[in-house]
């Protein structure tokens, strides 16, 4: 298979703190890769990395399969566009005049960029200076600026910041326009795992700056399991009872909980019953992307 | 290179600070031209002053108003992480640098110059000049233009390396800070050593033009070479640091 991106042991430290500690990942060409982890995990660390804008304290990457010392790599960084954390516009400029900059800096025609305005809901800001702009505004005009070079790795660091639901749904189609349409490999980082869930192809959890599994989506659709979700009067009592039958659960909130082991619901609900724990409502749920990281995390599964 | 030129030309003149400082350059040395014409010809129409040491008058306040432009050219590139956009695409750290330096060293003679036609075409008009066109005011005139790429130079190195607004601020009061520190030479017993100093110092460079443009500097090799040693070093220490340092 075909990498864009490959890391090799890849640390970098802060003083005494490891961001990253012997990452190793591998995306693979025409992937939407998501990386998961929670804040401080490692995940923008990695993006400064891989985009120059930082280096790593010990290991190697290569990306188009040109290595991090080799000085082609500043050719093949031509093929990569990215937003890293807040998107980096001149905030005296409009939407336009900062993509002209970035054509500038590339040394190409600005005649796509009325396209690329379009593409990210940005073409009517006029003479809007992107100061004025909101933060939902500057996220897709950053994304405009890392789309001007026509890009074949695209590196997303929460692009999904600060946008409303409308505009979560448009970037996310974009998303996949960009990858369907033309091939791009996507690199996204987001702590909205539901969303994350609905574009990734493959998956990177990383946690303490180490990539602790890397799966393809039709992996985890198959490693992933089945739960059963519970809305109840009160889950201290649901937890005695299913501790009784020793069944693996989750309790969300003083109301809700998953259940992961196979259960037979009525003599649940009667041993519920006898507790006074009364059932609200109940539904059979995919275990979902969230369940999973938080499971290979060793979150609050029990079990 | 040339890519990162038109870029950093671009933010350059589509800004309006570069044209605020440069209608201010041209402005002071105009209202101080007719103010001593006027207040001459006003209080004692005996003396009749000449335009030749207003030549030389902003050779101090120079390097302020390039870091006003310059400086914060660079700063505002990784306050708001623009510079990034460069880094991302490929282009190198050293091709950056250098890049702003040549951005930073357009506005210094951009600046210089505009000062000197209007000081050279009012002046005409209402004082007169005693002794310009002359070589020793010429090689004066270029001694301070380098001087200014010296100051240039230092700008782009502070606010490089330091990437901050604490960058820009110690560019912005660095001659004045170093002009203070000049009551030190005091203390120095050698003339000759206070007077290499004074040869050395860009700062202190700035007094020998101003003060004594009739005549060619008696250690012009000095003065220039010194220049160039900080210029040099300057570049080639900011592209390391430059290089080195994780950017946010």
């Amino acid at each position: 298979m075909d990498h864009i991106l490959q890391t090799e042991n890849l640390s970098k430290s802060y003083g005494k703190f490891k961001a990253l500690n012997n990452l190793t990942i591998n995306v693979p060409k025409g992937a939407i890769y998501g990386m998961v982890g929670r804040n401080g995990a490692g995940k923008t660390t990695l993006i400064r990395i891989i985009t120059g804008l930082n280096y790593p304290t010990s290991g190697s990457y290569s990306v188009f399969g040109v290595k991090d010392n080799d000085k082609k790599l500043l050719e093949v960084r031509r093929k990569i566009g990215a937003v890293v954390e807040t998107p980096s516009l001149h905030p005296e400029m409009t939407a336009k005049d900062n993509l002209i900059q970035q054509t500038k800096a590339l040394g190409i025609s600005d005649e796509k960029l009325d396209d690329i305005l379009k593409l990210v809901g940005l073409a009517n800001t006029g003479k809007k200076k992107a100061k004025n702009f909101s933060l939902g505004m500057r996220q897709r005009l950053g994304i405009a600026f890392s789309l001007v070079g026509d890009p074949e790795f695209l590196v997303l660091d929460e692009p999904i910041n600060g946008l409303d639901p409308q505009g979560i749904m448009e970037v996310r189609e974009m998303i996949l326009k960009l990858n369907r349409e033309k091939g791009i490999t996507i690199l996204i980082s987001s702590h909205i795992l539901d969303e994350l869930s609905r574009l990734a192809t493959h998956y990177g959890f990383i946690e303490q700056g180490h990539v602790i599994k890397e799966m393809s989506a039709e992996e985890l659709e198959k490693v992933s399991r089945r739960s059963v979700h519970l809305n109840v009067n009160d889950t201290k009592l649901l937890a005695e009872v299913l501790d009784g039958m020793g069944a693996e659960y989750r309790v969300y909130s003083p109301n809700e909980a998953d259940i992961f082991t196979p259960i037979q619901v009525t003599p649940l609900v009667l041993a519920l019953n006898e507790k006074n724990c009364f059932v609200n409502s109940m539904s059979e749920h995919h275990e979902s992307l969230e369940n999973y990281f938080m499971g290979l995390v060793g979150g609050a599964r029990n079990g | 290179m040339v890519n990162l030129l038109a870029e950093g030309y671009r933010r350059l003149f589509k800004g309006k600070r570069f044209y605020i400082v440069l209608a201010v350059i041209v402005g002071v040395a105009a209202f101080v031209l007719t103010l001593v014409t006027i207040l001459s010809s006003t209080f004692d129409d005996s003396a009749s002053p000449k335009a030749d040491g207003m030549l030389f008058m902003m050779t101090g306040t120079m390097p302020l108003l390039i870091s006003i432009t310059a400086g914060l050219l660079i700063v505002q590139d990784f306050r708001n992480n623009t510079i990034r956009n460069k880094i991302i695409v490929g282009h190198s750290r050293t091709n950056i640098y250098l890049a702003s330096l040549i951005v930073s060293i357009t506005v210094a003679v951009i600046y210089q110059f505009a000062f000197w036609l209007t000081v050279i075409g009012l002046g005409s008009i209402l004082m007169g000049f005693n002794e310009f066109p002359s070589k020793a005011i010429f090689v004066n005139m270029f001694v301070a233009l380098v001087i200014q790429l010296t100051f240039t130079a230092v700008i782009v190195f502070l606010c490089n390396s330091m990437k901050n607004i604490g960058g820009f601020v110690i560019s912005l009061t660095m001659h004045y800070i170093v002009s203070m520190l000049s009551a030190f030479l005091l203390f120095v017993k050698s003339e000759k050593v206070q007077e290499l100093i004074t040869e050395l110092v860009p700062s202190y460079q700035v007094n020998i033009v101003e003060y004594g443009y009739t005549e060619v500097p008696e250690h012009l090799p000095v003065i220039l070479l010194a220049d160039l040693a900080i210029i040099v070093v300057t570049t080639i220490g900011g592209i390391l640091i430059f290089n080195k340092s994780d950017l946010k």
